[in-house]
């Protein structure tokens, strides 16, 4: 690669000696950064497990995101969500410091660290970029946030946790979902050119930072992952800030002054282009490739065993027994159903007034299990009940188990009978061990949603 | 914009050199079209609005007459022509004018060997057209009264009965301290526009945050695509100027020199002419903006009804008792008549649901009303078989005359006497719509919403067992 070395007496100088100053605070960045590259022990356990001949999007999905590594786990509120969550963004500095301070007193001949700092912007770079065009696919194919729910549709928007509604705002409209995918995928695509590096730095860090407000406002449980790249791009983007600064607001002449090394050998260039050929091949064109195969066949947030035929939709609970006992309906009923839920996949939802833990997490979906896919259940209060089944359609039986992580002991045994299209009647054993008789009338309902003034019908669908 | 080299002195922003015949050409369309948008000599009304305020009494209705004007003379009345593309249809027009200009003016004027002066004048003008526009919509957020607290009504409702444009707007009614973040991220293009010096970086933020929010109106039915598209697009006029150089800089690593021109204001009248319009800009846009936003927020949020609801009635019903034309009916969530649930709000707004289609109040509930009953946040876009109603109370006789919020019903009004035998009993008597007469015994459900306290592990529908 040709490389133009520029001198001048505006910017910094990659041939002048560095201050005192510059040295120490490189070698703090240095340390520290180095130190956030590490990935944490759970991803490398999990990258021991890939079955590498059957790859899916997931895989590379964790090895494109790794996280970093976690020294301490704060289960407070403020550990989860707020201050003291970046705890493990805050103790590499801590080691940074002292340690910078140590290779100071030992390496105090040094004019510059050129090199070093060029070779560390190299890593940082790609494992941004590489990270931020993951992000991006996840949305640019949307998978990330899915269609609503028949459940999710059916719940009062105060029942929802707020990160819920921050990820299923954005789950009504898949093309704006795609255009939030190609905004964090141009970002990071950027970064995987040196020429272009200016520009995704920027641009990631006005994303992401963003991304992290908003996590933070909503409970969203990413702020820590979009802050480590917030705090990377600035990184990477510090080094031009000086020159971007004359120019935009100073109306000065400037005379960039970046260092990068020389590729004389050939065995360098072919090294180097090699290095950077594989990991597109790997992160950009197969990881993409797996993403629509994901999208089109299985995507990662829906259950995939498909669920009792053409019994979709929201129930209304005509006829309630309890242990042979007729029980009317009432909104504050802890046992009789108030409505239920049959998905396109294997999951039955009902509603009763009885506390429950809530799953807190943003939606799984790291699993293939149908059973530890959450999405439909994440995030969501309110009394809904979501079981996962299986149905044995020649006894007419549902084996059904709570799908929430916390009460994945409770599960039912209920026979099925279908006298017409629209009413479903369940009977059997229910997670009491007492018994039950119920009889499910399907309502016609119509979404504003979906049928308000002049809006376009539904864009997805699992079928 | 052709490639100036560096020359001698690194001045060239500067210097007198001749533009292209095509940049000479470019701009004089440019300067039709974003000319004609944003200096408003033209617009005989925009001017009266600066003499008709009063300007002893003001409100911050009067910012919004201050802030500008539009080109609304076409407007089509299809899918396309409010939403998607044929909403622009005005800015076609205006083009449509500018080049008629444009190739006048190039017959014209074979002198000017560049227009720096007037490039300069309308790049301010669009400066302050984007400070005179959006200062409402900052102050708005940044005293959250844009996207105001939700409705008990709204918290009861399910997210598939809202449009996407409803759902656009209310995910900001949970989260006030966003709203305010993303007022100050709009105060900031403000002020970075303000000075000439950080124009660019104003320009490039209005184009990427405003450019943001007029693709998410497209996509959600938002209803302000068309002015968040203007000042995206004037982002955009503000900062191309700088684009070659950024590029040059960043990507190409080259050593770049500006090149645009500032016209001078600093001597003598000129300077005082800028320094006094400037200082009423900023007393008018940003002061007194602020001040009138902040005030309408502490006193009379614009979005929420004023009238107080009836004493301690606030809340969300369960319907233990309805009878109609004397006899009972049990609950049903199909039933087209029996009340489902309701709600009393903190002011005169009473919700109830029943299984029957309406018409959806399709706006978004913007717009800055003055009558409680006009101000349909909490409604518009709302479905499921909701029904909002406004009310005034004669805590005499107690009675409530209810009026339908939703303007497709607007001439429905209804009668209600009420008693309240307990603290949680509101019992509502007398002729429904329909002319049928209706009991109503009400229970106040002590509930707790996952929303505001979703950090806590364990959530379940009412709170009375734990």
């Amino acid at each position: 690669m040709p490389v133009e070395n520029k001198i001048d007496n505006t910017d910094v100088n990659p041939n002048s000696v560095w201050t005192l100053k510059e040295k120490t605070a490189f070698r703090i960045a240095f340390i520290y950064v180095a130190l956030l590259l590490i990935p944490n022990p759970e991803v490398l356990n999990y990258v021991k497990n890939i079955d590498w001949l059957h790859l899916n999007c997931r895989d590379l999905f964790i090895i494109a995101t790794w996280r970093h590594l976690d020294y301490v786990h704060i289960a407070t509120e403020s550990g989860r969500w707020g201050l003291l969550s970046y705890i493990n963004l805050f103790i590499p500095l801590l080691i940074a410091i002292p340690s910078a301070l140590i290779w100071g007193y030992f390496d105090k001949d040094r004019k510059e660290y050129n090199k070093l700092y060029y070779w560390i912007s190299v890593l940082v770079r790609y494992k941004v970029g590489i990270g931020i065009v993951a992000w991006g696919y996840r949305k640019l194919v949307p998978g990330q946030m899915v269609w609503p729910t028949v459940g999710i549709m059916n719940t009062p928007f105060g029942d929802f946790q707020a990160q819920k509604l921050y990820w299923q705002a954005v789950g009504i409209v898949p093309e704006y979902e795609v255009f939030l995918g190609l905004a964090e995928f141009v970002a990071g695509f950027l970064l995987l050119f040196r020429k272009t590096t200016a520009l995704g730095a920027a641009l990631t860090a006005v994303v992401l930072g963003n991304i992290v407000i908003a996590n933070h406002v909503y409970d969203g449980s990413v702020h820590v992952h979009s802050f480590y790249y917030t705090l990377l791009a600035i990184f990477l983007l510090w080094k031009y800030l000086p020159s971007i600064t004359r120019l935009l607001i100073g109306r000065q002449d400037v005379a960039p002054a970046i260092y990068y090394p020389q590729f004389n050998e050939k065995w360098q260039r072919y090294t180097r282009t090699g290095i950077k050929l594989f990991l597109h091949y790997v992160f950009v064109g197969l990881f993409f490739a797996l993403q629509v195969i994901d999208y089109i066949y299985d995507p990662y947030r829906i259950p995939e065993t498909k669920g009792l035929p053409k019994s979709e939709g929201y129930y209304e609970v005509t006829e309630f027994k309890y242990n042979n006992q007729l029980m009317p309906y009432s909104p504050l009923d802890s046992l009789r159903w108030h409505d239920a839920i049959f998905e396109s996949w294997s999951t039955l939802s009902f509603k009763v007034n009885r506390p429950a833990v809530m799953d807190q997490s943003n939606g799984g979906g790291y699993s293939e299990l149908d059973i530890e896919r959450s999405w439909e259940l994440a995030g969501i209060g309110g009394g809904r009940r979501f079981f996962y089944y299986e149905a044995d359609t020649v006894n007419q039986i549902l084996k059904l188990q709570n799908k929430n992580a916390a009460h994945r002991d409770e599960t039912m045994i209920l026979h099925y009978s279908r006298p017409n299209d629209t009413r479903i009647i369940l009977s059997g054993i229910n997670e009491f061990k007492d018994s039950v008789h119920i009889v499910l009338d399907k309502v016609d309902k119509h979404y504003a949603m979906l049928n308000g003034p002049y809006r376009k019908l539904a864009l997805y669908n699992k079928d | 914009m052709k490639d100036h080299s560096l020359n001698d002195k690194g001045l060239l922003a500067d210097s007198e050199a001749e533009w292209t015949s095509f940049e000479k050409f470019a701009f004089r369309v440019a300067f039709g079209f974003f000319g004609f948008l944003t200096i408003p000599i033209w617009n005989i009304n925009y001017i009266k609005n600066w003499f008709n305020i009063n300007w002893s009494n003001l409100h911050i209705r009067d910012m919004n007459s201050l802030g500008g004007f539009g080109v609304r003379w076409v407007q089509i009345d299809s899918e396309s022509g409010i939403w998607g593309l044929l909403s622009y249809i005005n800015w076609a027009i205006v083009l449509a004018g500018a080049l008629v200009v444009a190739i006048i003016w190039t017959l014209l004027d074979k002198k000017s060997k560049h227009y720096r002066e007037l490039y300069y004048l309308v790049n301010v003008t669009s400066r302050f057209t984007i400070i005179a526009q959006l200062n409402g919509l900052v102050f708005s957020k940044v005293f959250p009264s844009q996207m105001p607290p939700l409705s008990l009504g709204q918290l009861n409702t399910n997210l598939g009965d809202f449009t996407a444009q409803k759902l656009y707007w209310i995910q900001l009614s949970f989260v006030p301290g966003y709203e305010i973040f993303l007022g100050a991220a709009e105060l900031v293009i403000m002020i970075l526009l303000f000075f000439r010096k950080t124009a660019a970086l104003g320009g490039l933020l209005s184009l990427i945050m405003i450019g943001n929010i007029a693709i998410a109106n497209h996509v959600y039915d938002g209803g302000v695509h068309v002015l968040a598209t203007f000042h995206a697009l004037l982002g955009l006029f503000i900062v191309w100027p700088y684009l070659p150089s950024v590029w040059n800089l960043l990507v190409k690593g080259k050593d770049i020199t500006t090149r645009v021109y500032y016209y001078p204001m600093n001597e003598g009248w000129k300077k005082y002419t800028r320094l006094s319009l400037k200082t009423f800009a900023f007393v008018v846009f940003f002061i007194g903006s602020a001040y009138l936003h902040w005030h309408n927020y502490t006193y009379d949020s614009y979005k929420v009804p004023a009238r107080p609801g009836l004493a301690n009635a606030r809340g969300f019903y369960q319907v233990t008792e309805f009878r109609l034309n004397g006899k009972e009916l049990p609950y049903s969530p199909v039933d087209s008549i029996r009340w489902q649930e309701a709600a009393f709000e903190k002011w005169s707004t009473l919700s109830y649901k029943v299984h029957r289609k309406f018409e959806i109040h399709g706006e978004a509930g913007r717009g800055k009303q003055f009558a409680d009953v006009d101000r349909t946040y909490e409604s518009a876009g709302t479905g499921g078989g909701k029904r909002y109603y406004y009310y005034e109370a004669d805590t005499i006789n107690q009675t409530l005359t209810l009026k339908n919020k939703n303007k497709l019903y607007k001439d429905e009004h209804i009668v209600l006497k009420y008693e309240r035998p307990t603290d949680t009993r509101i019992i509502l008597s007398g002729l429904n719509e329909f002319k049928d007469s209706i009991y109503v015994v009400l229970d106040k459900i002590d509930k707790k919403y996952p929303l505001y306290e979703g950090r806590q592990q364990s959530i379940g529908y009412l709170n009375h067992e734990f």
